[in-house]
Formats: C-alpha cells, sequence, structure tokens
C-alpha cells in the first residue's frame, strides 16, 4: 500500500499553495460582485447619537449601506450567548465594533463612501480592567443583566486545607496572543434563486456560521449554504462568525455577489484572540517532593462579547492541576467581561494559561525542596486509572511518564549557537548564559461537557477513484491528506478527491480542539468501511464468494488472502457510496456524577535549550525537543508539522507574541508591532512519540495539534528562568524583565503536614463563598506585566 | 501613461527630478518605497502626488575618493552592506528583510527621519555630511543636527537629498540593536560606533527624539578605550546624554539600560579589535 495510514503523503494542495496558485478566500471574484466594507466604531465604549449615511449611500457606485435597522431577523449572535449585535444600534461596546456595513462597485469606492458615514457618539467610560468588571454593574445589561461574569467555575476536591511540609505560591500573567493567520478574513455571498444565499468564507465551523448567520438573516439554515474557502491559517481565530452575516447581508440587499476581505488591522479587530489571564497557584508538597494539595484562581479577561469565554475558562481551572496527581484542591476562577477586544478559542483553548502557571509552579517547588525539576514530576505523573481533580477517570492510556523519559533522553544540542538579538548583534561582547527548562502538560481532546463532537463523511468509490465529502473545514492542518490516506488504506483506492466542505452535508463541527482527524477521521473511515463491505459483498455476490472470506489488500481485493482481483476492476462503472456519522461517547458538565467532562487527553513534555543574553534579556531558543502522546502516526511530516508549528507558536507566547490594549484600543494591530517569530527565531526542534493507541478510534489515532503549543510557552520560560535565575511569571517575556529583573518572585513557606480530614468529602462542585476564597491578586503580582 | 500623470513624475535625470519637485512642490518624495506604500496603505499618510526617483542613475552607486566615502542617496540598502565603513554596512545589514533591503534606500532611511532608523546612528558615527540639491544647486551640510523632530528634517523646499559623504574609514566602526525578536526588527534602541586615532565617536538611535551623540559621551568612551574609565563612567555618561521614549515596546529604564551596555559592548569591541582588550 503506498498513501496510506503512516505514510508522509503529500498534501493534495501542497504544490498549489507552494507555487502560489492556490486559491484562498480573498482571491474569489464572480461577475458583477460589490465589495463591502465596514464602518467600526473607534471607541471601546460608547453610545451611538446619530447614524447619517445619507452622503455614503448617495456616493456614486455604492449599492447599499446598512445599519442595524436593516438586520431582518435576530439582531443578537454569538457561538455560546447571543450577545454581540450583528451590527452596532445603539451602544458600541469595544473598539473595532462594526457599525455599518456598505457595497460598493469596487474597493476604493467602498472606502470612499465609508469615510462618508457620519457616526456620532457620546463617548462613555471603558471598564478594562477585569478585576473590576468582577464587581462593577452590567456592562451589557441587555444581553447579560446578571453581571459581567461569563461563567464562574469552582470546585474542591478530598481536604484542601491538607499539607505537607512546604507550600509555594505565586500570581502568573498571560498576555493576549492573537492567532496571527496570513490569510486576513475573506469571503464572498452570492444571491441564489428562491431567496438563499451562498457564502464562501475562510472559517473553522461551517455549520455554526450557517445557523447564526441565517439566524440573523431570518432565513431558515437551509436557505443559507456555507462552503468553505481557500483558508490561510485559523488557530481558532476563524471559529466565530465576522464578516459572514455582513457580506451576506449586502448580497441580499443587493442582488449581487460582494465580496469582503479584511485589511490586517480589521482582522485584528475583527477576530478573537486568547484570553489574558491572572493565575494565582500555591501548592502543597511532601518532602519528596509529592504534591498534598492545589489551590488555584484564575481571572480572564473575556472581552466585549462572551464567543467562547464561559467554556475557556472551564478547561483553564480544571487543568490546573498539569499532568499530576492532586488529590487535595480547590480551585476557582471567572472569565468576565470588559470593553477590551472579545477573546475566544485559540490553540491550546485556555490550557496554555493553566499549563504556564503549573509548570512555574512544579519549578518552583522543586528549588524549594532542593529536588531535580523532572524528579519531582515524574514523581506525581498521573497515571492510567487515575482521578482527576474534576472527577474524571483517565481511563485511556495516560503515559505522562513515558513522555517525561522520552524528552529526558534526548541528545542535547551540539550545534553553533544562535546569538541571542539575532541580527542585531547585540550579544558580541557580553555575556550569554544557556538555560534549559522542561515542561509537561495535559490538554483535554475534543469538545467537552456535553457539547456534542460528531462528524459525517459520506465516500464513494468507482473503478478504484474514491470521493470524500465531509464539512470538516481544512485550515491547514492536513485533514485532506487524512481523509485521502484512510480512504487508500481501508478501500484500497487508487485515486482520491476531498470535495471541498460545505454545508450540503451534516456538521462536521470545528475545525478545533485538536478534533478532526478524531471526529471526521473517524466518520470517514467507518464511511469507508461500509463502502468497503458493500463492495465486497458485490464481488461476492458476482462470484459466488463467501463475503466473508473477501479482503482489500493493497489495491487489491483478495479472496481467502489470495488475489481476486484489482478494487479498480471489482465492479466497473458502478458506484458504491455510504454516509456513516461519528460522534465520542457524552461528555457531561463539571459535577456531573454521570460521567466526565472530556473525550480524551493528549500529553506531551518539552525540553527547551535557549541562550541569554542577561545584560540585555534577549534570548535565542536554541533547541526545543519534544516527547508526544500521540495514539498513533498517522503521517509523520503532517505530525512534525503540527510539533514545529506548535512550538514556534507557544515560543512566540512566551517571549514576543502580544497584542497591547491601552485603555480598550490595541496599540499593534499590525506585524511591525505584533511580532510573531521568524525563521531565524525558530529553534532547532527534536521530536519523538510515545504511540500508545487511544481505545475506540481507528489506529487509535488521537489528537495532537494543540499540546506542543501548550507545552512550549512553560518549556521556554523554564529555560529562560534557568538562564537567568529570575522568576519570571509573566508571559510573553520582555527583555525588560530580564534585564531590569521584574517579576516577583514565589512565595515559600515551611509548614506543619496536616493530612487530609478523613471526613474530607471528596469531591465536590462549590460555590465558594466569595468572602472565602483563597489567595490575593495584588500582593504576589509580576509587576513588569 | 504613469509619466503623464500630473500628479506623478517619473524622471530619468537628477535635473528632472528637481524640475519635477518644482512643479509639484507638495508631492512626496518616493524611491524604494518601503516607508511610503505601506504608509499609503495603511491611510496613515495622503500624498498630493509622487516624484520618483526610481530611474534617476545618478543617484545609485557607491564610490570613494581619497578623504571620502560617497553614497548616492538611490542607493539601495543591500548595496551597503559590503561598504567599507563597517558601521554603515552592520547597520544595512540587519535593517528589514533581503526584500526590503532590496528596495529601501539609504536616502529614504535618512529622510523618514524616525528615531529608530538603523542607519541614522551610523551615519552620525560616521560624521557624515549629506549633499542637497535644488533648484538653486547643491549644498553640503552636516548629517549631525539635520534631523530635527521625529520624522523632520531641515531639508529646504525643492531640495533632494542626492548624497551622502562619510569620511573614509578602514579602522573599527561596528553598529548594534536590540529588538524584541532576532530578525526583521524594528530596534527598540540602536548604538553606532567609530574609532579612530584612539579616539571613540558613538552615536545613538531611539534614543531620544532626533538622533543623538554627545562630546561629553565620546570623552568618556576614548577614556574607556584607553583603560582610563570604567564601563559604569560610560554607562553613566549615556544616562545622562540620552532622553529615549515610553511605548509599548519597552520603558525608557530599559532603553536608557539597553543604550548603555551596548556602548560600553561597542567600546570593548573596539579594544578588541585595536589588540587592546582579551
Amino acid at each position: 500500500m503506498t498513501g496510506g495510514i503512516g505514510e508522509s503523503v503529500r498534501r493534495p494542495d501542497g504544490p498549489a499553495k507552494v507555487r502560489g496558485e492556490f486559491v484562498y478566500a480573498g482571491d474569489l471574484t464572480a461577475d458583477d460582485v460589490l465589495v463591502g466594507v465596514t464602518v467600526r466604531s473607534p471607541h471601546p465604549h460608547a453610545r451611538i447619537t446619530r447614524i447619517d449615511t445619507t452622503a455614503a449611500r448617495a456616493t456614486d457606485g455604492v449599492h447599499a449601506v446598512l445599519t442595524a435597522d436593516d438586520v431582518p431577523g435576530d439582531p443578537w449572535f454569538g457561538l455560546t450567548m447571543r450577545d454581540e449585535p450583528v451590527l452596532a444600534g445603539d451602544v458600541v461596546r469595544y473598539a473595532g465594533e462594526p457599525v455599518v456595513a456598505l457595497a460598493a462597485v469596487d474597493a476604493a469606492t467602498a472606502r470612499r463612501a465609508a469615510r462618508a458615514v457620519v457616526v456620532e457618539y457620546e463617548v462613555l467610560p471603558a471598564v478594562t480592567d477585569p478585576e473590576v468588571a468582577l464587581t462593577a454593574p452590567p456592562l451589557h445589561p441587555q444581553a447579560h443583566p446578571e453581571g459581567n461574569v461569563y461563567r464562574h467555575v469552582a470546585y474542591t476536591c478530598g481536604d484542601p486545607d491538607a499539607r505537607g511540609v512546604v507550600t509555594v505560591e505565586n500570581t502568573y500573567r498571560i498576555g493576549m496572543q492573537d492567532p496571527a493567520f496570513l490569510a486576513p478574513e475573506a469571503g464572498m455571498a452570492t444571491p441564489l434563486p428562491g431567496g438563499g444565499v451562498l457564502l464562501e468564507v475562510a472559517t473553522q465551523w461551517l455549520h455554526s456560521d450557517q445557523q447564526q448567520v441565517a439566524r440573523a438573516l431570518g432565513l431558515p439554515p437551509e436557505q443559507v449554504e456555507v462552503r468553505l474557502a481557500g483558508v490561510g491559517g485559523a488557530f481558532g481565530g476563524r471559529e466565530d462568525v465576522t464578516l459572514h452575516t455582513h457580506a451576506c447581508l449586502l448580497a441580499l440587499a443587493t442582488g449581487r455577489p460582494v465580496r469582503v476581505e479584511y485589511t490586517r488591522e480589521e482582522s485584528f479587530l475583527g477576530h478573537r484572540q486568547r484570553h489574558p489571564g491572572t493565575i494565582w497557584l500555591r501548592h502543597s508538597a511532601d518532602a519528596d517532593g509529592t504534591i498534598v494539595a492545589v489551590e488555584g484562581r484564575v481571572l480572564l479577561d473575556g472581552g466585549a462579547y462572551a464567543s467562547t469565554s464561559p467554556v475557556v475558562i472551564t478547561n483553564t481551572v480544571t487543568l490546573l492541576q498539569g499532568p499530576y496527581r492532586v488529590p487535595n484542591g480547590r480551585f476557582e476562577g471567572s472569565s468576565v467581561r470588559t470593553h477590551n477586544p472579545s477573546c475566544g478559542a485559540m490553540r491550546g483553548f485556555g490550557v496554555p494559561q493553566a499549563a504556564f502557571a503549573h509548570e512555574a509552579q512544579l519549578d518552583a517547588l522543586a528549588a524549594a525542596l532542593g529536588l531535580d525539576p523532572l524528579e519531582v514530576r515524574l514523581r506525581n505523573a498521573l497515571r492510567r486509572g487515575d482521578v482527576a481533580t474534576f472527577g474524571q477517570t483517565l481511563d485511556a492510556p495516560t503515559p505522562v511518564r513515558e513522555v517525561i523519559e522520552g524528552v529526558r533522553d534526548l541528545p542535547l544540542p551540539t550545534g553553533p549557537a544562535k546569538a541571542p538579538g539575532g541580527v542585531g548583534r547585540a550579544a558580541e561582547g557580553g555575556t550569554v548564559r544557556r538555560g534549559v527548562g522542561y515542561a509537561v502538560t495535559i490538554k483535554n481532546l475534543a469538545f467537552s461537557e456535553g457539547h456534542t463532537d460528531e462528524s459525517t463523511a459520506t465516500v464513494s468509490l468507482r473503478d478504484g477513484h474514491a470521493t470524500v465529502h465531509c464539512a470538516c473545514a481544512e485550515v491547514g492542518q492536513g485533514f485532506v491528506t487524512v481523509a485521502e490516506q484512510i480512504a487508500r488504506t481501508v478501500l484500497g483506492a487508487t485515486t482520491v478527491t476531498v470535495t471541498q466542505p460545505d454545508t450540503l452535508i451534516a456538521s462536521a463541527g470545528s475545525t478545533s480542539a485538536s478534533r478532526q482527524t478524531m471526529a471526521s477521521g473517524t466518520a470517514v473511515h467507518r464511511a469507508c468501511e461500509v463502502v468497503r463491505d458493500r463492495l465486497l459483498a458485490r464481488v461476492a455476490r458476482a462470484g459466488d464468494l463467501d463475503p466473508a472470506t473477501l479482503s482489500i489488500a493493497g489495491t487489491t481485493v483478495c479472496a481467502a488472502g489470495r488475489p481476486l482481483t484489482e478494487v479498480a476492476d471489482a465492479a466497473p462503472g458502478h458506484t458504491v457510496r455510504a454516509t456513516e456519522h461519528f460522534a465520542h461517547p457524552d461528555t457531561y458538565p463539571l459535577g456531573s456524577t454521570e460521567g466526565g467532562m472530556y473525550v480524551g487527553f493528549g500529553f506531551s513534555a518539552q525540553r527547551a535549550v535557549v541562550d541569554v543574553d542577561v545584560d540585555l534579556g534577549l534570548v535565542s531558543v536554541v533547541q526545543i525537543a519534544s516527547c508526544q502522546d500521540v495514539g498513533t502516526v498517522v503521517n509523520p511530516t503532517q505530525l512534525l508539522g503540527q510539533i514545529e508549528g506548535g512550538i514556534v507558536q507557544g515560543m512566540g507566547l512566551a517571549l514576543m507574541e502580544e497584542v497591547v490594549v491601552v485603555d480598550g484600543l490595541i496599540t499593534n494591530p499590525h506585524f511591525e508591532g505584533y511580532l510573531i517569530p521568524t525563521i531565524v527565531d525558530a529553534p532547532e526542534v527534536v521530536s519523538t512519540y510515545v504511540t500508545d493507541p487511544e481505545p475506540g478510534m481507528p489506529h487509535g489515532w488521537k489528537g495532537v495539534g494543540e499540546p506542543p503549543l501548550c507545552t512550549a510557552v512553560p518549556a521556554v520560560a523554564a529555560a529562560v528562568r534557568a538562564a537567568t535565575g529570575l522568576p519570571l511569571p509573566a508571559v510573553p517575556i520582555k527583555p525588560e524583565h530580564i534585564a531590569l529583573g521584574l517579576g516577583s518572585t514565589p512565595t515559600v513557606t515551611w509548614t506543619t503536614p496536616r493530612p487530609a480530614a478523613p471526613s474530607s468529602p471528596g469531591r465536590a462542585v462549590v460555590e465558594l463563598d466569595p468572602t472565602d476564597r483563597t489567595g490575593t491578586w495584588d500582593a504576589e503580582g509580576a509587576t513588569g506585566a | 501613461m504613469l509619466l503623464a500623470a500630473p500628479r506623478f513624475a517619473l524622471p530619468e535625470t537628477l535635473g528632472e527630478a528637481i524640475t519635477a519637485l518644482a512643479d509639484r512642490p507638495d508631492a512626496t518624495v518616493v524611491a524604494g518605497g518601503t516607508e511610503v506604500m505601506p504608509d499609503l496603505l495603511w491611510r496613515t499618510r495622503r500624498a498630493e502626488g509622487f516624484v520618483s526617483l526610481r530611474r534617476v542613475r545618478e543617484l545609485r552607486g557607491v564610490t570613494t575618493t581619497d578623504d571620502e566615502l560617497v553614497v548616492a542617496a538611490g542607493t539601495p540598502v543591500a548595496a551597503l552592506i559590503h561598504v567599507e565603513h563597517r558601521a554603515l554596512a552592520a547597520a544595512a545589514t540587519s535593517l528589514g528583510t533581503p526584500l526590503v533591503r532590496t528596495e529601501a534606500t539609504i536616502g529614504g532611511n535618512v529622510m523618514s527621519a524616525l528615531p529608530y532608523r538603523n542607519l541614522l546612528p551610523a551615519l552620525l558615527a560616521a560624521d557624515a555630511a549629506l549633499e542637497l540639491t535644488g533648484p538653486g544647486g547643491t549644498r553640503t551640510v552636516p548629517f549631525d543636527g539635520f534631523v530635527t523632530a521625529p520624522g523632520v528634517t531641515a531639508i529646504g523646499p525643492g531640495e533632494l537629498l542626492t548624497a551622502l559623504r562619510l569620511p573614509r574609514h578602514r579602522g573599527f566602526a561596528d553598529y548594534a540593536k536590540v529588538g524584541r525578536r532576532n530578525a526583521q526588527f524594528v530596534a527598540t534602541a540602536s548604538v553606532a560606533a567609530v574609532a579612530a586615532a584612539g579616539r571613540v565617536r558613538l552615536a545613538f538611535g531611539n534614543a531620544g527624539p532626533t538622533p543623538v551623540r554627545s562630546d561629553a559621551v565620546d570623552a568618556v568612551a576614548t577614556a574607556l578605550l584607553d583603560g582610563t574609565a570604567t564601563p559604569e563612567e560610560l554607562r553613566a555618561a549615556v544616562d545622562a546624554a540620552v532622553d529615549p521614549p515610553t511605548d509599548p515596546v519597552a520603558s525608557a529604564e530599559y532603553r536608557r539600560h539597553a543604550l548603555g551596555v551596548l556602548a560600553v559592548r561597542l567600546v570593548v569591541r573596539a579594544q578588541v579589535d585595536a589588540g587592546l582588550g582579551s
């Protein structure tokens, strides 16, 4: 078999992308196409006192100018809460919020008309401090009258007041990371006969878009057909609706196709960022490093609208324990509404924040006890059969020890060092210190807490050519390759076409949460198995054979193991087709006694080696070695791509990537000011795997896309700490944090051991009394953050 | 077509360029376009027409006389990477990306006059002079003092920057900058140094609204080179001479610190070059 599961099959869209011939969403066009643009609020919080579109409408070449009054259906949308206006009508709640959408014959005319739109605002005070927002009067009383907390999560397990000989605690801060995909948001809406609309758009989740757009348009969902347009990166930032509804409204208003493509600045303003947050953690341990209790508190700034804030917070809070056994704990956290940019899904979905904090704590614990950082991690490593703090039994392979040992044994770099500061040549003549740091993480895979995680695929086979139809959005992760590999392996197909995803088939869910190989890959696998069985049944009937004796090996149909015919010749001219559905077993909300919150977990360990110019605070990441729990290796090249990409994106968060928001305004909505690592910054990556098959999954595959990012953030931070001796409790680590020694040191307290009370209640989801909350935010801060 | 457009001039000689600018006094002069074009795209700049210098051959090339390195203002940064003057070469090498260096010109970098532009401290440390050509002829002014505010220069109406003249220098000269990543970054702070006849001349980028140098700093730097001052004394002198900004990239405190550290390192490099250091 060539091109099957386990091989480095090349991407079908690879040559076109490399040659610059791939059609991205921004390349879409049509006869008579109009160009749509968006007029946005410059204020983070203001009342709209007047909108005058007269001059814009009067501009030659302008075909439609739409405001909130022109939204025919539900004026509110959103992934979880419907709290975001399609177009702001009375109040704007973040800087960059869409107020007017208009379409004109070309981009220049549209932009000119946009400048002619008059919007008058009464500027209102903006609440941009999430700590203030926690107790402030409701910022969005229409949608959220009870307050500003998107979700508050609190639970305990065991006896949270149990103590070993030492506690370490600190407060950690994580900056706002942007998905920074290279192709800005783009799409084209085309009116369909009968009143519907076709939306071709770069997205991660076609059916979610369809539901939200249809609702706003006041149409039944089937009247809104969504088709995937070429995506140039996503990382979570395309999970929410942005230009989708505006393009469709404009197309229906004008009767003509309308294309919308954001500028880079609009892209920063319009999509969701990773939640910035503050995490307080206190670990108590015995002298040998065994964790006795963990207490933690999280505050995530969700920004102006909910997006996935109510979901992200649960990931952060529950995974504060890390990949470690924690018998006693008290965990709490909130995601809160402010007038900052809205935050939502981004690769890692709340876990990089937790991982940065818990790994810093493990190192602080090791330092306090004089133990080796890896020894402390190995001593506490979760194992299969353990029960997590949030009550779920880890009943699948849990190779925490294995990934740690895997990374520990990899050779250290021997190549020439890359100078910190790179091409600026600042380090010459200074002192460069090397640091080595480790991190280990747990990442939940797939949707959680009862959110259905499912996919559907249709596979047809004719004369050895397989066609796969699935609504799984290809955003660069390589589902198109994996689907092809599955069809070759199961069906013996000689050629495979994966059709462009659309909403003519049932939902595949979002391309997020490391889930599409598991969900859509399994749906394709099942459909292929049914097609194979039907084909073999047909061959059996034709040849009067027992179908039970037939199988496919490579591209050959075999009878009792002996070649009978080629798959391509087995049923000439006949198409065999099947549609199959896959859903993971149900999950349940935190605290449910019916079952676990999460579908499964992936584990990852990394070792980062950095060189630091301590005087100037400049860092060069020399090497990152990774050992990841991947179930099975489906495609070695694509897997390495996920590891390398996740590591570079994670080191970006650790060292440079930050959307800097001042008084509600993004100060760096461009790639001159928002820095992502270049190839000069990227480290050597050494990648190894633990392949313990995931139960219930074909070939034992599991999600791999998020863990490398989650682990790289704390690994790089640990290595810089090792090089500098500084606590560095905030990311991104700025040169001045190192050069000026900013950031507070963990507090170490020696305690009298206190075993868990025998009567401790076990696990409980509780609303902690606000006056009884643990820890403080202000005392132990990252002052340089 | 473009040539016929009243708002856009594409002269082929310096004389045509001067005339074109005289005809369009409010036009934006554009050479490589690496600053002007993104500014237009981002709408942070408005242009009342353009005079493009791309086809003016006289504005390209590097020549040397007995005592001067003469760089025509339209010379691309990529062509500076191997020039004799090592401060200018080093500043050119770390500017932008290869694509940007191919288009960006030395004259554009000077006329941009923003505090973080790479070449400014190198030219200041090199004691460069500028050739300005207008309808009335050519005048030569020192680069020191030419930048009067961020983005503002002392160029006269109708004048073009046509050449940069650097005293020939084959000895130690260098440039270093710090930023938030290891390639393709704007200088958070930068320092250039030129050592000649036992004296050190330093200049600082993003250390104030305009490129900064001071005799007091150079005196201490020279003393450090001789071994008669300490690194701490040079850092203190730098601290007294600079007035860097605080912005979302870095605090003024960090910039002060980095400027002092870089100054000391460049003098240490000069010592090593002179065989004086370790």
